[in-house]
């Protein structure tokens, strides 16, 4: 409702409210993909007649002060940079200006910029919201409604989804009537994960392995909902195989007199072989038979048979999608690992079919994959073992090991050796190992309680005092300046420790703890 | 003023005839007769201000207005005291354009004013130097609601005069009713605004409509409408308002269009008042006050809302990080080992100690009614693993998905449950991205004590217990069992 509704007018004391306009954005429940969120929402704003003013919790939003000190360096400020950029050193010369408080904290400042703009819209940004004190939000909208003359918009990101419920919780009676509030829906985090692979899955040149469709959506939806961590999942995923695995271009090219010979040691072409002989003859398998096999001529048929089933099922992916009429992800992951048939859902979806026999035949023929030489058509990330009895966030996976890296055991490898260090870039060679590496050599073989005092001296006696005056070029060092320089470091390297949280300081008693529990 | 002059603004702004008697006899454009502090006060919204401006607009003299809440430091608002009184005197400022600030004279506003007696002299410097003569008025209003402690500002304001060659100000505060006792009890004259009653406030809204049709002419017949619209809107919503106006200004604006939409559109004349009415009843409920109204943007309607977690978009590693923070927060660390480890505990536990009758110590309460404890992270990572792995669905879903009569055998079976039992959760760095992720929405919180030497961060759930609920419902997690 604005003052240009017919039915509202300003009648005799009564004035209208002026309304401040504040859009919520809801985001979702991961930080990663709400910058995306917003990145998005950035560029849709960019050419537009816009001053975007942006406030997160990182830009010092603790108090309330600090917010309207932002929102006016951002207005003044950066056209000023822009200006003269070359002059940037002397204007930090003139702390003077930057503590006049009244200029750096009034709102004034914004609408002095409007009337130098009167075009050009005034839109503030909360980044994140919900990490900024409501009682400080409060007080700002609270100012910020002073200067609501000016054309101006308020937008929180929000990740509560209620919004009305976080608004009655967290703003003020009297707030509330002033605000107009707007949501802008945002597309779920889920529906973009399903869509994002059912498009790498029918428009990309390769299939997805069945246990990497697993890995993925596992972690997706069990651990990591980052829409830029699937992403990347997926880029790896498809580096690891067109990168590492030679025969990825034969899905384009034909054979060459090479491909031969390694297509012969392909794993499924073993098990093809083995499988044939096992169903069709039993007892004794002449040496001729299996050498038959491994002729150049019926690899060639086999590699063609299997490449012309490929591009049909790949082809036809749409079509059984749309058949089974179910979520395409979980079809395609049914068939992929070739229980489809044998399925609860399957079951379901055959009941409301009239003409089973021929629905199933249907779909039987359609459903063929290309079995041999599976390692050409599917990527798997880089699978390097796979027992059946594996819980899919266990799984042995190179792609998995390269997003999600074993942190802990990565810094305990690291903090036991200086294999790291013996690299390109960092040339210097020494006969001396850093204190930190020392001092894990020795928490690591102590007990869980450690006194400070043995720890100490376990210390000071593992180390080589002239080797280190050398290395240092110290100089002349005394008993008691000797100490001095190890007590430094060895605390330096104890609080570090700490940081990392694998020790920690009891309050009583002069020892160490070691926080490592067993088994986690 | 004269009575006619008074009865006029009487007229002009109804119910307030007490009050206008009682700032005429205290202001006058006449500094001699003039009191130099005044304080009105009064509930939320009942008219202070629209009065004390009509009366001055009336009285004409020099005013200056500054709203306290505007102002985040009391130098600012300080400034813009200085600043508003030397523009709205009319004097020609090039007779005083120095200011002073610790004996020096600078042209810079912002340098000046930051205590009060800097303020008070650059004020009676500017008297003397433009030898300004006429009597000004500062209007301090919503003094309660200045960010920084008001009664400082009041103390200094109310001493303004004591400084001697300020004769022309005077200082008329304007608070609502939370303020301190010693603002109350204060010497100075003061105006206070008793609450409108229940046909005080139809009488003047029924004599200021601001809802209209939007029809060309209007004219008996609208106001009419507009009149009983007034009675039963006040009406029903006083007990909720009681004096305060804006709320029920707010609410007109609110449910006028939806109240008049079936005559706009022609269906009712507005002598139908009844018809009307009877339509639309149901729309003067209590509902709408305890709920805020957000409009979808795309589609411009309400948006409609239920839960206030979404919890499709949460992952359930977040899920069990959340509900385990509870557990730690809520549950005593002695009886962890009760509660999440696989061994008998009954004969650990220790016997009860004798206890009087009828004596409820705070083992007998609700414990999701304390304040929830701060817990360490390790407790934490400790907790998630046991009830992840005993609760996680992720280690079944494949069974749901394929019938058994799969190729699993019973040697499988026994493996995963192996797997599952040495299965761990720490080697895994999406529990911390998931955490900092938690902490960044307010879901937990952290207590981190500055000191670099106690680098020990101290943790803490955030969440409230309707939330969890509802996260255990979804996990299929029985909560209700460790929270005895």
């Amino acid at each position: 409702m604005t003052e240009d509704d017919p039915i509202v007018k300003s009648g005799g004391l009564i004035t209208p409210l002026n309304r401040l306009d504040i859009g919520y954005i809801s985001l979702s429940s991961n930080a990663a993909n709400n910058y995306r969120i917003l990145d998005e929402f950035y560029k849709f704003v960019d050419d537009k007649d816009l001053k975007i003013l942006k406030i997160s919790s990182k830009t010092g939003s603790f108090s309330i002060k600090s917010i309207l000190r932002e929102l006016v360096h951002q207005v003044e400020y950066k056209e000023e940079e822009e200006d003269v950029n070359s002059d940037k050193e002397e204007d930090e010369g003139f702390s003077e200006e930057v503590n006049d408080e009244s200029s750096t904290y009034s709102l004034e400042t914004l609408r002095n910029w409007h009337l130098k703009n009167p075009k050009i819209k005034l839109v503030i940004i909360f980044e994140d919201t919900d990490s900024i004190d409501p009682q400080i939000l409060n007080i700002f909208l609270k100012q910020i409604n002073v200067i609501n003359d000016i054309p101006m918009k308020v937008i929180f990101g929000l990740t509560s989804s209620n919004i009305s419920d976080w608004i009655n919780k967290n703003i003020f009676n009297d707030l509330k009537m002033i605000c107009n509030n707007h949501k802008f829906e945002t597309k779920s985090n889920t529906d973009l994960c399903l869509t994002i692979l059912e498009e790498t899955i029918v428009n990309s040149k390769v299939l997805i392995d069945d246990s990497l469709v697993d890995i993925i959506l596992s972690r997706f939806f069990n651990s990591n909902n980052s829409i830029d961590n699937l992403v990347n999942e997926i880029k790896v995923s498809l580096m690891i195989h067109f990168y590492s695995n030679s025969f990825s271009p034969l899905i384009e090219n034909d054979l060459s007199v090479d491909d031969y010979e390694v297509l012969k040691k392909l794993p499924s072409f073993k098990l093809h072989v083995e499988e044939m002989f096992s169903k069709n003859q039993r007892g004794e398998v002449s040496k001729q038979q299996v050498e038959q096999c491994f002729t150049d001529a019926y690899i060639k048929q086999q590699f063609d048979q299997s490449k012309a089933l490929y591009f049909s099922f790949k082809q036809n992916l749409e079509k059984i999608i749309s058949m089974l009429g179910i979520e395409p992800i979980k079809a395609y992951q049914l068939i992929i690992k070739g229980s489809l048939f044998k399925s609860k859902i399957f079951k379901a979806i055959l009941e409301n079919q009239q003409d089973k026999e021929s629905f199933i035949s249907e779909l039987q023929q359609l459903t063929q994959f290309p079995v041999v030489f599976k390692e050409i058509f599917f990527i798997n990330g880089g699978n390097f073992e796979r027992k059946l009895p594996k819980l899919v966030e266990n799984y042995q996976n190179l792609m998995l090991n390269l997003v999600r890296p074993n942190a802990r055991q990565i810094i305990e490898n690291n903090l036991l050796s200086t294999q790291y260090l013996d690299n390109s870039i960092i040339s210097q060679s020494s006969k001396f190992e850093p204190i930190l590496i020392k001092l894990f050599n020795l928490l690591d073989e102590a007990p869980p309680a450690i006194n400070h005092h043995d720890f100490f001296m376990a210390f000071k006696h593992s180390l080589n005092k002239e080797d280190i005056i050398e290395e240092f070029r110290l100089g002349e060092v005394d008993d008691i300046k000797w100490d001095k320089i190890l007590l430094s470091w060895f605390l330096q390297v104890c609080n570090e420790f700490m940081i990392i949280g694998l020790i920690k300081e009891k309050s009583r008693g002069d020892h160490f703890e070691k926080s490592i529990w067993r088994g986690l | 003023m004269n009575s006619e002059q008074l009865n006029q603004l009487k007229s002009k702004v109804i119910c307030r005839d007490e009050q206008f008697d009682l700032l005429n006899a205290y202001l006058s454009n006449d500094s001699s007769v003039c009191v130099p502090t005044l304080l009105v006060q009064g509930y939320r919204s009942i008219g202070k201000t629209l009065t004390v401006d009509e009366y001055l607009k009336q009285l004409s003299g020099k005013v200056t207005r500054i709203n306290c809440d505007q102002f985040i430091t009391a130098k600012s608002l300080l400034q813009a005291c200085l600043r508003n009184i030397r523009t709205d005197s009319g004097m020609d400022l090039s007779l005083s354009p120095e200011y002073y600030y610790r004996g020096v004279s600078t042209s810079k506003l912002e340098q000046t004013c930051d205590n009060f007696s800097n303020f008070q002299f650059n004020i009676s410097q500017f008297l003397k130097d433009t030898d300004y003569q006429e009597h000004h008025f500062l209007v301090l209003d919503r003094l309660d609601q200045f960010i920084e402690d008001h009664l400082h500002l009041f103390n200094a304001f109310s001493r303004l005069h004591d400084a001697g060659d300020i004769k022309n100000i005077t200082v008329i505060f304007i608070t609502g009713m939370d303020t301190s006792h010693e603002l109350v009890t204060s010497g100075i004259p003061h105006v206070y605004f008793d609450p409108y009653s229940e046909s005080d406030i139809i009488r003047i809204l029924q004599k200021n409509p601001f809802c209209f049709f939007g029809f060309p002419d209007e004219g008996s017949l609208g106001q009419q409408f507009w009149n009983s619209f007034v009675q039963v809107l006040v009406n029903s919503y006083y007990e909720y308002s009681a004096s305060n106006l804006s709320v029920l200004i707010d609410l007109c604006y609110k449910k006028w269009p939806i109240f008049t939409d079936t005559i706009v559109k022609g269906s009712y004349s507005p002598s139908q008042f009844l018809q009307v009415y009877k339509e639309n009843r149901e729309i003067f409920s209590f509902e709408e006050l305890s709920n805020s109204q957000v409009i979808n943007y795309k589609t411009s309607k309400p948006v409609e809302e239920s839960t206030a977690l979404n919890l499709k978009d949460m992952t359930n590693l977040i899920k069990f990080v959340l509900v385990a923070s509870y557990l730690a927060s809520y549950i005593d660390p002695r009886n962890d080992m009760h509660f999440f480890s696989a061994i008998k505990y009954e004969k650990l536990r220790e016997i009860k100690k004798f206890k009087k009758k009828d004596e409820l110590t705070k083992k007998d309460m609700d414990n999701k009614l304390f304040q929830p404890n701060f817990f360490d992270l390790e407790r934490l990572y400790a907790i998630v693993l046991v009830i992840y792995r005993n609760f996680s669905k992720s280690f079944e879903e494949e069974h749901e998905l394929i019938d058994l009569m799969d190729d699993t055998d019973e040697n499988d079976m026994i493996n995963k449950q192996h797997e599952i039992s040495k299965f761990s959760l720490v080697g895994n760095i999406d529990l911390q991205s998931q955490l900092s992720i938690l902490l960044s929405r307010g879901l937990l919180a952290r207590q981190e004590s500055r000191d670099v030497l106690q680098p020990k961060p101290r943790w803490k759930c955030n969440t409230p217990w309707e939330t969890i609920k509802v996260i255990a419902q979804d996990l299929q997690f029985p909560i209700e069992d460790y929270l005895g």
